[in-house]
């Protein structure tokens, strides 16, 4: 509770603030409960009828009608059969009366009549069904006459996991897509990447589409219990009608629609509470080892390096050491919470549907005074007019808060906890009796004390968001659908930090001169789409969908930064007290336009062609070709349809599918077709002379990175569809890559954006679905495996490698003839133990006897940076995978997610500091057995604490490279459904979750997963100390009134 | 209903009427080469933005590191505590251990070619646009002097460079491979022979702008480096009649009041305060500590201190009375180790002696000036003063066998520092004369690597050099200051050798 109430009190920005934060949540939760009960009592309602007569017609989600419908009423031996053009009448007559329709493809359905007496009703398809509806970008069409590579997810049985991101959710679930969650920061830290796709500057984010509006940021805003399910894009035909800006995947999101004819209110709460698992601290020395290898280090100084001032006194004597032995890493960490409240209303009646969903979510993350809170909205309304003409109108605002600090990478907070000393604790007071600010020690680092800093310091981001669109649809002329829509992504976000004098770093440990920022970014991005399709049947067989559409697009975002320095004191933190203030304020803008069509035709629903092309246009690239046509075609034939198959019934269905298209990647900054003139300011004669300098070279010929592939797919159920496969091969290369080619210095810059290189991926997906028990008892498996691989064909003008150039921090290369990103550095071959050794083999400069040898690879006698590098690993998978089983008995289920990957190396760039033999951080424990004299070698495997190689020991190495690969049970869910015991609620269910259960891995750093730049295919799998993802136990319930 | 269907036409047809403009999106809070150096203000704006690239070329922090502290004249202060990759990189390029990957070449070759391509831009842009003919010869003259200043720097540091004369507007010029030295210096030469016709004597009171005296300074020291002595009289007899001086006092020199004073005949401009024109640069110079107060009258922890010591071999170097010993180096004296000095006293360096249990820092004061914020001071950065043209007119006079001539300008120099006069006039006892009064009298400002270089003494003075350290600072490998003729020039950054294909120097 204490902790707690720190993070509040410090964090201090939190909506209900008055309220301590474990009142918040329950006021919040109460006032969500007592919505919910009284909502479910004003739709509901009771009714006494007579006899009567009740008509309507029914149809499915395309608008189609459906006939052969079994239409009874509950409890009661009445019932009909729709007829042509799905329309049906039933007498009824008793006390609420309810009437239930089922029909072999659809979902069943049941709706109270109530006062009705014409009831309308649209059938789900059911959801294993081959006639399922699959969104597909402009349109959606059923599974069966896919032609393209597209898979889909429906999110809402992921639900009990207590996890604040989607991307969470989904992890493992979709072949092809690559999820790693690389830190566990709250609200951070998941890259997505599918079917490998990398870009060498212009990026390798999918394009997220949500409710048929592509959105310009991440999905991250979105309440996940919002998001009915997830259709990835993959194929090339498949995304090309996104143009330039599928070439990296497009993920289509579909959040929750009423179901037609029924209406519910449903409630979700979910606590956990989580720790980090102790599997892949670094064991580092505890006080007496660290105090004894100081100890040594001093007596070795003096040995090689004439130190004359002796042994401090601190380390003379280590065995009688009764200070603090403290373990940093877990004074900085805590117990963390997640709490997520959802209510959900739905109701579709008549004309009108309408779902909303009202959510919290709230994380207090696993490192002292870090968290996340969100505030989510949706309203989707959708109004049919008449018969022909439908309006929708979907709200969602949000808003989200979080505290996180630079936790992850070189020299931040994780970096700290391994180095930081364990002779101090954070708790030691000084001689004024306040905690100490910093610990000092002879030959020592001058260290924060870090419990003091995370705890003071104030690194505030809020971020407010609102996605609308509207649209209205209108069918005339029986085969014609047009439809409008217009739709706006705005947002705004600040961050605000202030560092007191109480926070510092490293290189400044406090006191410090207090400092702090604030940065505000707001964006406002409008588009339209007109769309309009025809879908005709000629003669029985022919089936044709013709939709042509327009879209225009613009994005506008204003920046304004203010810092300020030299404030007086710690008690005012606003940037008015500083006594130094800067500013800044900027603008971006870009506009899309585009033109698409598409043509789907399939003969006697079996032989199945489709062919697309849009064309944008986009402000990004230069004005001599700012223009691009990306065309598609796609063609499937199920087999399974044909006569010949019949002797084959274990087969229920076959379809091969093949694919081929372009697309783009426009996801450069925004002027690069210009040359840039930045501010340079001089002084002459003591007065300010404004200047201006050309800081970057412009490409008037600049455009988009082009992509083209193919994917060829084969989708077969067996054994009355209880197993079902799905396999693809694609092949992709990309062309006129969007890339910042460096250029010799001496041009005076250091790099022009161009349309140079090309890259080849390919790959194979496969996906398994298996119903293995039904009945009673029954279980189902999904396993999903991707084989994902790449090469560099071209790179700038004159192939010049990407990185590999520097040292300290240089870990990959990227090479022609290579797979991108693979590990770069020398080959360790052990220490030089003696001076023969020295003197008869290959050396550094700063070599001496007793420090690291490297393997002297091109043979010349001495070890350089040019000479005796090579490629060390490979950061990508051989292959990823997910399994997911779930099981049902009664009114009990259970399910467990697995995702893994396997064949990666990694990089375990913690090393670098925690190896460091300067003698300056605690380090880990083997160190102790080094290199002190060749009488005294130690292992063999670790270097001297003295001489001047030690910077050498820091450069990238083979030592670091470790084997990456993990299976990690993501989630473990079980399940109770209460059963209905009285009118309060219709349905009850309670859980027990688990996420991030186990890891599985040889890595020894705590997150297999950990990727200090993501997943962005270049610079890929470096761990250089991440934000822990802790374990989480969370409890769930979930009503439906 | 009919109502709603006229709106929708209305909808798409106004959709459908966006054209190319919707996609022509311009910068609205900065500008681009597309509307650049359209007219005379812009030209004087991309001056005033290479002046200000020019402080990466001198005094910057590689500047100190290749100009000042690979020389005899300072070292650094060995810091067991701080580790870091960049300082180990430092200390091993004052070491001789220094290799093509260190930041300090990188930031000095970048930061020439980036003033010379802002001056190259001009140059070539001026043609294009008609202006008025006094403000194109000037700007002219400003940018081929701004350019042959950093091509001089070049040629010294790394030996024979990419000559790159004409602006780089894409990949495709961007290649070039390495010229030789001799082709460096015609172009140098070139440069700085159309700079003198162009551009205006000084005018007094200087603002900082480049002036024919600083151009005809400029191409003497360039004559003097090739020892081409005849040349470098002509263009020194001119700068000598161009109304510089000496001031009164040396230590006076480097006072805020006598920023660009008649004794300055170029110099980089600073402005302390919060418009980001302040310098820095006496802060490398301090020890690591968390208040210097004392000294610089700001609070708040000195990270950065530690570098460009001078010796006690070069306090030593000063004759007795010269002033310039007082005027350039104090003492610090203090407690506490390394990284963690507590500044207790500053004492003259003359006679001093450390006092049992305390530690002393040898420190560059000649730049050290009141201010108020840290890390925000108003120093200038000295490129040439007068008392450098006066001993380059005694070194020229000596090399062409008129010491006797020579005399008075050195001794003018001496006079000032309190020091008798000279009368040798064998030319080589007053070769080393005059070398060594440019050591003291030049001190820190980044010329005695290069002194030493054309001197032909590097070699023979840093192996000695090597020696002396050696004994004194145990942390000192066996194969450091192995001084030979390769390592007078540092190595062509790794990045240019790797992108550019260029091909490295024999010692690395």
């Amino acid at each position: 509770m204490d902790k707690w109430m720190m993070y509040s009190e410090a964090g201090g920005h939190s909506f209900l603030k008055p309220l301590p934060l474990m009142q918040r949540r329950l006021v919040f939760c109460a006032f969500l409960l007592i919505t919910g009960v009284c909502l479910s009592h004003l739709v509901k309602g009771n009714s006494k009828e007579q006899d009567r007569l009740i008509s309507g017609t029914i149809s499915d989600e395309t608008g189609s009608l459906v006939a052969g419908v079994s239409v009874a009423l509950k409890g009661a031996a009445v019932s009909t059969v729709s007829g042509e053009g799905g329309v049906y009448q039933l007498t009824i007559s008793g006390d609420n009366p309810i009437l239930v329709f089922t029909h072999v493809s659809y979902e069943p359905m049941e709706i109270p009549v109530g006062q009705q007496d014409k009831i309308d009703v649209v059938l789900t398809l059911a959801s294993t069904s081959l006639e399922e509806v699959v969104l597909v970008g402009y349109g959606a069409q059923k599974k069966r006459d896919l032609t393209g590579s597209i898979a889909t997810l429906s999110t809402t049985q992921l639900e009990d996991q207590p996890v604040g991101q989607i991307a969470q959710r989904i992890q493992g679930r979709i072949p092809g897509v690559q999820i790693n969650q690389t830190s566990g920061q709250p609200g951070r830290g998941m890259s997505i990447r599918i079917r490998g796709a990398a870009s060498v500057n212009a990026g390798n984010a999918p394009l997220y589409v949500i409710d048929d509006a592509p959105i310009v940021g991440d999905i991250n805003s979105i309440n996940p219990n919002e998001i009915e399910s997830i259709t990835v894009l993959k194929g090339p035909s498949a995304v090309s009608i996104y143009g330039s800006r599928a070439a990296n995947g497009v993920v289509m999101i579909t959040t929750k629609q009423a179901k037609p004819g029924s209406t519910s209110v449903q409630l979700n709460v979910n606590n956990g509470v989580g720790s980090i698992p102790d599997r892949g601290k670094p064991d580092l020395m505890n006080a007496k080892e660290f105090l004894q290898f100081q100890k040594e280090l001093f007596e070795d100084r003096i040995r090689y390096e004439g130190y004359a001032g002796g042994v401090p006194e601190l380390y003379q004597n280590p065995e009688a050491w009764t200070g603090p032995d403290t373990y940093w890493l877990d004074e900085l960490l805590r117990q963390s919470y997640t709490g997520s409240y959802n209510l959900t209303l739905l109701a579709s009646k008549d004309k009108f549907k309408s779902a909303t969903n009202l959510g919290y979510y709230d994380e207090d993350g696993a490192m002292l005074n870090t968290g996340y809170e969100r505030f989510s909205l949706r309203t989707n309304n959708e109004y049919r007019i008449n018969d022909n003409i439908r309006i929708g109108l979907n709200i969602a605002p949000s808003y989200q808060s979080g505290q996180n600090f630079g936790t992850d990478g070189s020299y931040a907070i994780i970096f700290a906890a391994l180095t930081s000393p364990p002779i101090f604790s954070p708790y030691e007071t000084g001689p004024d009796g306040n905690r100490k600010l910093r610990f000092e020690g002879p030959g020592l680092f001058t260290q924060p004390n870090w419990v003091v800093t995370l705890e003071d310091a104030i690194n505030r981001e809020k971020r407010l968001s609102g996605l609308a669109n509207a649209f209205v649809e209108v069918k005339f002329l029986q085969d014609f659908t047009f439809r409008s829509a217009a739709s706006t992504d705005m947002g705004s976000q600040s961050t605000r930090i202030f560092n007191p004098s109480t926070v510092g770093n490293i290189w400044s440990p406090p006191p410090t001169i207090p400092s702090g920022s604030y940065t505000t970014w707001n964006h406002v991005s409008w588009l339209t789409e007109n769309t309009l399709a025809y879908n005709k049947s000629f003669a029985d067989k022919h089936n044709v969908e013709v939709l042509a559409g327009y879209s225009s697009q613009k994005y506008r975002q204003e920046y304004n930064t203010l810092s300020g320095s030299n404030f007086p004191d710690d008690l005012v933190t606003w940037i008015d007290a500083a006594a130094v203030k800067n500013g800044g304020s900027n603008l971006n803008e870009w506009s899309l336009l585009s033109m698409y069509s598409r043509l789907n035709y399939n003969y006697d629903g079996k032989y199945l062609l489709s062919a697309s092309i849009r064309r944008d246009g986009s402000s990004r690239f230069g004005s001599q070709r700012r223009w691009g046509s990306f065309p598609s075609f796609s063609a499937g034939w199920i087999v399974s349809d044909e006569a010949f198959m019949e002797d084959l019934p274990a087969i229920n269905y076959l379809k091969l599918r093949a694919e081929y298209g372009l697309v783009g990647n426009f996801n450069i900054g925004n002027y690069n077709q210009y040359g840039g003139v930045s501010t340079t300011n001089y002084v002459f004669g003591g007065a300010l002379a404004q200047g201006r300098s050309l800081t970057s070279l412009g490409n008037a010929y600049l455009t988009w990175e082009t992509t083209r592939g193919y994917d060829l797919g084969v989708d077969i159920a067996f054994f009355n569809n209880r197993l079902s496969l799905t396999a693809d091969y694609y092949q992709k290369e990309v062309d006129d890559m969007l890339y910042q080619v460096d250029i010799p210095r001496g041009t005076g810059f250091g790099s022009i954006q161009s349309n140079i290189g090309s890259f080849k991926f390919w790959g194979y997906e496969f996906a398994v679905n298996s119903s293995n028990l039904t009945g009673a008892f029954t279980w189902n498996t999904d396993f999903n495996i991707s084989f994902n691989r790449n090469r560099v064909m071209k790179l700038g003008t004159n192939d010049a490698p990407i990185d590999g150039v520097g040292e300290q921090g240089t870990y990959w290369k990227t090479e022609v003839g290579r797979p991108m990103g693979l590990f770069w550095g020398y080959v360790y071959d052990g220490i030089y133990m003696n001076q023969q050794e020295l003197e008869s083999q290959a050396t550094h400069v700063t070599s001496d006897v007793g420090t690291v040898r490297y393997k002297d690879l091109n043979d010349d006698g001495e070890i350089t940076p040019e000479g005796d590098r090579t490629f060390l690993g490979d950061p990508n998978p051989k292959f990823v995978l997910g399994l997911n089983n779930s099981f049902k008995y009664k009114g009990f289920d259970l399910s467990i997610a697995v995702a893994g990957a396997f064949g990666q190396d990694i990089i375990n760039g913690q090393l670098e500091w925690s190896e460091n033999q300067d003698g300056v951080f605690n380090v880990r424990k083997h160190l102790a057995d080094r290199w002190r004299s060749e009488e005294d070698p130690g292992s063999g495997n670790n270097p001297r604490t003295t001489g001047p190689g030690n910077n050498f020991f820091r450069y990238a190495s083979s030592r670091w490279i470790q084997d990456g690969s993990y299976l990690s049970i993501k989630n473990i869910t079980l399940g109770y459904t209460v059963p209905a015991y009285n009118k309060l609620f219709s349905r009850a269910r309670v859980y027990l979750s688990c996420q991030q259960a186990a890891v599985f891995t040889n890595y020894q750093g705590m997150n297999p997963e950990a990727s200090i730049q993501g997943l962005n295919g270049l610079r890929e799998g470096v761990d250089q100390g991440a934000y822990p993802v802790p374990r989480t136990f969370a409890l769930g319930l979930d009503f439906t009134f | 209903m009919k109502k709603l269907t006229y709106f929708l036409l209305a909808l798409v047809f106004c959709l459908g009427s966006c054209n190319e403009e919707f996609l022509q999106v311009t910068p609205e809070s900065s500008i681009t080469d597309a509307n650049f150096f359209k007219e005379e203000s812009h030209f004087e704006q991309a001056l005033v933005g290479a002046y200000a690239s020019l402080r990466g070329v001198k005094g910057s922090r590689s500047a100190h590191l290749m100009g000042e502290m690979r020389s005899d004249n300072t070292f650094y202060e060995y810091n067991s505590t701080d580790r870091g990759v960049q300082y180990i990189s430092w200390e091993l390029m004052d070491n001789f251990l220094d290799d093509a990957s260190g930041p300090a070449i990188s930031e000095m070759y970048n930061n020439c070619y980036t003033s010379i391509s802002r001056a190259t831009a001009i140059i070539d842009n001026i043609p294009k646009v008609e202006l008025r003919p006094e403000f194109a010869d000037r700007a002219i003259g400003e940018a081929k002097f701004i350019r042959a200043l950093c091509y001089f720097d070049l040629v010294r540091f790394f030996g024979g460079v990419p000559l790159y004369l004409s602006q780089v507007t894409g990949a495709n010029d961007a290649y070039l491979p390495r010229s030789t030295v001799e082709e460096v210096y015609q172009a140098i030469e070139s440069d700085l022979k159309d700079a003198t016709s162009k551009l205006a004597p000084p005018a007094f009171p200087q603002r900082g702008r480049a002036s024919r005296g600083a151009a005809k300074m400029l191409l003497a020291d360039v004559y003097l480096t090739q020892r081409k002595y005849d040349l470098a009289h002509v263009e020194l007899s001119d700068v000598v009649n161009m109304g510089y001086d000496l001031l009164p006092d040396y230590a006076s020199v480097f006072d805020l009041a006598h920023k660009n004073s008649i004794e300055s005949i170029f110099e980089i401009q600073y402005q302390m305060g919060n418009q980001g024109q302040q310098s820095s640069f006496v802060y490398w110079f301090l020890p690591i500590t968390d208040d210097a107060s004392l000294l610089t009258g700001t609070q708040g922890r000195v990270a950065s201190g530690g570098w460009n010591v001078p010796t006690q071999e070069m306090i030593d170097a000063y004759e007795p009375d010269d002033e310039r010993l007082e005027g350039s180096i104090s003492i610090i004296q203090g407690t506490g180790p390394v990284g963690q000095m507590v500044i207790e006293s500053i004492h003259s360096p003359v006679g001093y002696t450390t006092p049992a249990g305390k530690r002393s820092y040898r420190f560059i004061n000649k730049f050290l000036n009141p201010h108020s914020l840290i890390n925000n001071t108003d120093d200038n950065f000295p490129v040439y003063r007068y008392s450098e043209a006066l001993l380059a007119m005694a070194e020229v006079l000596n090399e062409l066998n008129r010491a006797p001539e020579a005399l008075p300008y050195l001794n003018r120099v001496r006079n000032r520092a309190g020091l008798p006069d000279i009368v040798e006039t064998n030319q080589e006892g007053l070769r080393k004369i005059i070398l060594h009064e440019r050591r003291v009298e030049l001190a820190f400002e980044n010329k005695r690597w290069h002194d030493l270089v054309r001197s032909g003494t590097a070699i023979e003075v840093m192996n000695q050099n090597g020696t002396y350290l050696k004994p004194l600072f145990g942390h000192l490998p066996d194969n450091s200051y192995k001084v030979t003729q390769e390592k007078l020039v540092f190595a062509i950054p790794l990045r240019e050798i790797l992108i550019g294909n260029l091909e490295q120097n024999t010692a690395y």
